[in-house]
């Protein structure tokens, strides 16, 4: 099981880089949102409850950009079997649960006051968990399998399974009936609204490259460190 | 409708919780990473 | 992730830890396949419209079933003192009428015209007994005009209904 490439010495990263990157996306957030809850009129079926949108579609939006990155860097990782690759999937995949669960729960509690209902079993909502439940199944099988290797083919199989899921997702709500309402575009949508889901929208991609981006440097640390372990113990057996 | 109000703070203290945990577990993560690692060079370069 | 300080892989007990992580990607593949091909497809009809269900004729009576539609305009009639709600399901072009009977206010954006789903039976008697009321939002998010208040078409439906 060498065929990872455990020679070639893993560089971690320079420390620091990223965190002015991450304070801008962080105030840009604020901004985004203060900006959209002020400039927007209460809707005229649900009153404030659609400024709830602001936060639940830019989450959620923002899963599938996570999980696309699973996708490119796990099949990248299969082709290549670079550890980098495995460790930048991972790092997505974890963001993207997180955000996949916090979009639930937004959605709960958009869903209790407009629909009447928590939950229900419609497509939209099930395809979604079942997303959430197959990267969450993901992050455990990383922490079970302790061969790199392995750990990284094995990732990369459930990441790209998962990432399938992604497409059905977001079709449910026109393959299906559901409760949960077809995606809306700025024709359905009236222009003070538009701007601060654009706004947030933004905002939220901005924050979910910092968070992957993070994950990937302590990931990489880590491993580095491990590297490093590893050469001096095989050095020290080879001398 | 009052109560909506509740329902849109919850939504965004969930967001932001959810932020700050997580940028704190980043944070830790990071830290003990950097520290297995010096601890790694130290006894790499020991050896 | 926790960093495992493991000493370099010696390759001597990893058959043992095989096992859960074959488990999870069979319960995962089953649980994707399941999805697309099985489960989903049967219940790929969350809700019923009044004509399907009409349809069905004595099949669909007295069986849980949930029923879609649009609150047919003028049918509301609310009963604050038993707590009573009636009014009529009709498809999205109009026809195909059920009386629906449910308890309770129902949520703040429930209104006539619009979408809603109720889980109950449908009676012989020809009326759905509704247990859960639910709205169906449309995706468009409108400003209110000039002078209307939002918030005060549902009071107003509420209490203009009542007996």
């Amino acid at each position: 099981m060498t065929s990872v490439n455990a020679q070639t010495t893993l560089q971690a990263p320079a420390q620091g880089r990223s965190t002015g990157f991450g304070w801008f996306a962080v105030l840009f957030l604020i901004a985004a949102q203060v900006t959209a809850i002020v400039i927007s009129p209460p809707d005229r079926d649900m009153g404030d409850l659609q400024k709830i949108m602001y936060v639940h579609f830019p989450v959620a939006l923002n899963t599938f950009t996570c999980f696309f990155v699973v996708l490119l860097f796990s099949v990248r990782f299969l082709w290549q079997r670079r550890e980098q690759d495995d460790l930048l999937a991972a790092s997505a995949a974890e963001v993207g649960t997180i955000m996949t669960g916090l979009t639930l729960a937004l959605g709960m509690l958009w869903g209790r006051p407009a629909w009447g209902v928590w939950w229900v079993w419609d497509p939209r909502l099930t395809s979604t968990l079942v997303l959430f439940l197959i990267f969450a199944g993901y992050l455990a099988l990383r922490e079970f399998v302790e061969d790199p290797e392995r750990r990284g083919v094995w990732s990369a199989a459930v990441g790209i399974l998962g990432a399938l899921n992604v497409p059905i997702v977001y079709m449910s709500v026109r393959w299906w009936r559901t409760l949960h309402q077809v995606q809306s575009s700025p024709s359905t949508v009236d222009p003070s609204y538009v701007i601060g889901i654009r706004l947030n929208l933004t905002a939220v991609l901005l924050l979910t490259i910092f968070l992957i981006w993070r994950r990937y440097e302590a990931a990489l640390t880590e491993r580095a460190a491990e590297h490093v372990l590893q050469t001096a113990a095989l050095g020290g057996a080879n001398a | 409708m009052p109560e909506n109000i509740y329902f849109v703070t919850a939504a965004y203290v969930a967001t932001w919780l959810v932020i700050i945990g997580y940028l704190l577990r980043l944070r830790a993560l990071m830290a003990r990473a950097r520290e297995s690692l010096a601890h790694a060079n130290a006894s790499g370069a020991a050896s | 992730m926790t960093a495992p300080m493991t000493p370099p892989e010696t390759g001597a007990p990893r058959k043992r830890s095989l096992v859960l992580p074959i488990t999870a990607v069979v319960v995962l593949v089953g649980a994707f396949g399941w999805l697309i091909w099985g489960g989903l497809d049967k219940n790929v009809v969350f809700f019923l419209t009044p004509n399907e269900l009409l349809a069905k004729g004595t099949g669909g009576m007295n069986v849980p079933v949930r029923l879609g539609g649009q609150v047919k305009p003028g049918t509301v009639k609310w009963d604050d003192k038993t707590l009573d709600l009636r009014f009529d399901v009709v498809d999205t072009n109009g026809t195909g009428m059920i009386h629906v009977k449910s308890k309770g206010a129902p949520p703040q954006m429930f209104r006539d015209g619009m979408g809603v789903v109720v889980e109950g039976r449908f009676g012989a008697d020809s009326l759905f007994q509704s247990s859960q009321l639910m709205v169906k939002h449309s995706n468009e998010y409108r400003a209110p005009k000039a002078g209307e208040k939002p918030q005060e078409m549902y009071k107003s439906l509420m209490k203009g209904s009542g007996q």
